[in-house]
């Protein structure tokens, strides 16, 4: 530990006069962020930096979402997104990744905000921080629904009669909102309106996230089980043993934002490459809503608002306020739930199997919103009878409460050991086999049997994520590196830094030859492949030279 | 303690570390530079379009009245490009043939030939509706008819010329708009009018002396025009309240 601490001391000292005159002048070595253990920045620590991964996103948003704002015009939305796609130079690049970066920032919201459920987060003394994350989190898919639907293609379109008329059916206030949120019917005072509300609500994210970081900064990470031994308050207080912020906790995280801006940039760019991908994932807006080819298109909401699409179908809501009604019990209630939470679970373990009703609750929440969110992409808009819904819904409930209380018991009782590491990996493999049961057993088998080649496609991606968890899972032994084999750099890491790099470079210059807007997405793979490099050359070095 | 990493092999895996992040940050700069230029609007070369009303009916050369102190204008050869036809006439409203002739560009001394004009009469010409001052379009640059006095501001006065109220530029139109009076060190544009005798109607189909004011070049800076027809729009007559 020591001779890492003296390592960095004495690199800072002898630092050549201009990198050492620019650590003195901004300040880096003063910078009053939290210093953290090691062990959060070692392989596996990666659940500790779920927040760090959504600010990433979140900046690739606001850049990407400024330049695209230089070109987009609310008066003629479609002409306008269509130019940008194939006119303005990397336009297909940036206006894809930028919806794909939405996409990720959410999933990487509802990942930070279950993770930190499980773990009892929200406990004392971070209520505060919990509450403002669930108003992030419902901030986030808003600002994700208005910008989803200023393309002005048919989905768009589709996505604001949606929203005009939920809000329409609110008693009272209903048509004042639906004039505030959807203008008074003209195509520019609604787009004019979604431009606005879309950067007002990314204005408001970044507002409450400084507040949510400061409180983040405040109230310290939530330690390891290890430390915590599951009570709370749990907080990580700064230690001397600790590594200084500069370098350590800079170099992890410029490591995080290559390999986040990476991925972003990547899959967006494969995904754009491959012709007639599915409209639901498709990284391009779909086509014009007066066009032939509109008609054919069912009318999906943006994949992540899914869930109350498919709720609005079942039976009970199939009534003229149905769809407020499907809105309040499958969206309101869970977000309200969700904040309150810290005063509902007011004990001091954070054990999930100390706290069988919220794991229940919150492995149900994941249930219902994956179970949903599919549904209603395979069955778009047909109308499920309420005795279905109830055989769809009602068992996945029951086993889960049964399995969690029980093994809850077991535990108690001592008869069960489960590891810190295992659980994580047990909950999704759980989560999946409830996943592929229900499906199977519950509801429509016919309907997967005539989509057969749906299910197996289904069963391929269950069981690689499945696997990946289970990699995951295992992977945990890495972070034991003894600080002795550091003194020597092992001749790989020469290897594959140089390779890395080599590559890099290739890949820079190839792109240089290539058309701005005709092979922006071919330039968008290289992109996303050098950041990942990036990425995993510093990771190499910063286990090399740190240990970590 | 033992201290043994080589702080020169550290330094050299961590400048092919930057190295790589120089990569990535390169690209991503080099996108976003390419990014923020929207794509260069125009042409490859001049269109050939025919001059038409409101209605798109074509318009016809007998019909431009002489020494009409209303501003024509139409577009080319982009759009917002707005130029200027003019049927000359002398002081009796007689049309007058215009030649073409060596125009000087003061600026440089260079010259060029102007079109002649067109109809049947010799006596039609267009020429670009932006002062090569500062750019300056109508109403202050505009054209005076024999019989109407544009004043420049060393008191000369000018008739059968376009003048810009600017800052007092003079354009001599029965000379392919060669400068009179400056501030000014370019002529006008002049546009390539064709004349069909048999149907009398009009097309437009090139350009000839300076680049028109503020562009790169004439084909490039805005929207090409979509069709084969260019409008000619009456503005207004700019000498009646």
């Amino acid at each position: 530990m020591s001779s890492i601490k003296e390592r960095i001391e004495k690199a800072k000292q002898k630092g050549s006069g201009a990198s050492e005159w620019l650590i003195d002048r901004t300040q880096l070595e003063k910078l009053p962020l939290r210093k953290t253990p090691d062990y959060m920045r070692k392989w596996g620590g990666k659940w500790y930096w779920t927040g760090a991964l959504i600010t990433i996103a979140f900046t690739y948003e606001v850049l990407t979402g400024l330049i695209l704002l230089l070109y987009y015009n609310p008066s003629s939305p479609y002409p306008s997104t269509i130019y940008i796609l194939n006119s303005v130079p990397f336009g297909k690049l940036i206006l894809s990744t930028h919806l794909y970066g939405a996409y990720a920032m959410i999933i990487l919201v509802y990942v930070h905000m279950f993770r930190n459920y499980f773990v009892g987060a929200y406990k004392k003394p971070r209520e505060l921080q919990w509450i403002i994350g669930v108003i992030l989190l419902a901030l986030t898919i808003g600002a994700g629904y208005f910008g989803y639907s200023l393309t002005g293609d048919v989905l768009s379109y589709d996505a604001q009669d949606v929203g005009r008329g939920i809000a329409s059916l609110i008693p009272g206030i209903g048509q004042w909102l639906a004039a505030v949120g959807f203008g008074n019917g003209t195509a520019a005072s609604l787009f004019s309106k979604f431009l606005g509300y879309h950067i007002i609500m990314a204005a408001l994210i970044a507002l409450l996230f400084g507040y949510h970081f400061y409180l983040a900064e405040a109230n310290t990470m939530l330690p390891s089980s290890k430390i915590s031994k599951y009570k709370a308050p749990a907080t990580t207080p700064e230690t001397h043993e600790m590594k200084p912020w500069y370098p350590s906790n800079l170099l992890y995280l410029v490591e995080l934002g290559l390999l986040t801006i990476g991925f972003i940039v990547l899959i967006p760019s494969f995904v754009g490459l491959i012709p007639n991908t599915p409209i639901l994932i498709s990284p391009f807006p779909g086509p014009s809503p007066t066009s032939a080819a509109a008609a054919l298109i069912p009318a999906y909401p943006p994949w992540f608002l899914l869930f109350l699409y498919k709720a609005v179908d079942f039976g009970m809501f199939t009534n003229a306020m149905g769809p407020l009604n499907a809105s309040i019990v499958f969206g309101l209630l869970p977000l309200i739930y969700f904040l309150l939470i810290p005063f509902l679970d007011r004990g001091n373990s954070l054990h999930p199997l100390d706290r069988p009703i919220t794991t229940s609750l919150g492995v149900i929440s994941i249930v219902y919103l994956i179970l949903l969110s599919v549904w209603g992409a395979f069955e778009p808009g047909v109308i499920i009878p309420s005795p279905t819904v109830a055989l769809v819904l009602l068992p996945p409930a029951i086993i889960t409460f049964i399995a969690i209380f029980g093994i809850s018991k077991l535990w108690k009782k001592g008869k069960l050991k489960i590891g810190g590491k295992t659980t994580t990996t047990s909950f999704f493999i759980f989560i999946i086999g409830l996943v592929i049961t229900v499906i199977l057993t519950g509801y429509s088998f016919t309907y997967f049997i005539t989509h057969f080649s749906m299910l197996a496609l289904g069963k391929l991606a269950i069981s690689g994520t499945a696997l990946g968890f289970l990699a995951i899972g295992t992977a945990r032994t890495a972070e034991q590196l003894p600080d002795k084999k550091l003194n020597k750099i092992p001749l790989g890491a020469y290897v594959s830094i140089g390779l890395l790099t080599l590559m890099s470079w290739v890949l820079l210059g190839l792109s240089l030859r290539l058309n701005p807007t005709t092979d922006a997405m071919v330039v968008g793979m290289a992109l996303g492949t050098v950041l990942i490099f990036a990425g995993i050359a510093l990771a190499i070095y910063r286990r090399v030279i740190f240990g970590e | 303690m033992n201290e043994g990493i080589d702080e020169n092999k550290r330094n050299f895996l961590k400048l092919m570390v930057t190295a790589s992040i120089v990569a990535g940050a390169g690209l991503s700069l080099g996108v976003v530079v390419r990014a923020l230029a929207p794509p260069a609007l125009g042409v490859s070369s001049f269109p050939n379009l025919q001059l038409v009303d409101s209605s798109g009916n074509p318009i016809l050369a007998s019909n431009l009245a002489v020494n009409n102190p209303s501003a024509m204008q139409f577009n080319y050869p982009l759009q917002n490009t707005p130029n200027n036809i003019v049927n000359l006439g002398d002081a009796s409203g007689k049309p007058i043939n215009v030649p073409a002739t060596q125009v000087t560009i003061p600026a440089d001394g260079t010259t060029y030939e102007s079109y002649a004009g067109v109809g049947k009469n010799g006596s039609i010409v267009a020429f670009s509706g932006i002062c090569q001052h500062l750019g300056c379009i109508f109403p202050e640059l505009r054209f005076y008819p024999n019989g109407v006095e544009s004043i420049t501001l060393q008191g000369k006065t000018y008739t059968g010329v376009f003048h810009c109220l600017c800052h007092g530029s003079t354009y001599d139109p029965t000379a392919g708009a060669a400068v009179l009076t400056g501030p000014t060190t370019h002529p006008l544009p002049m546009v390539k009018l064709v004349w069909d005798s048999t149907t009398d109607e009009l097309y437009v189909s090139n350009m000839v002396g300076p680049t028109i004011y503020g562009r790169a070049s004439d084909l490039t800076g805005e929207s090409p025009i979509s069709g084969t027809t260019t409008e000619v729009t009456n503005l207004r007559n700019p000498f009646t309240v």
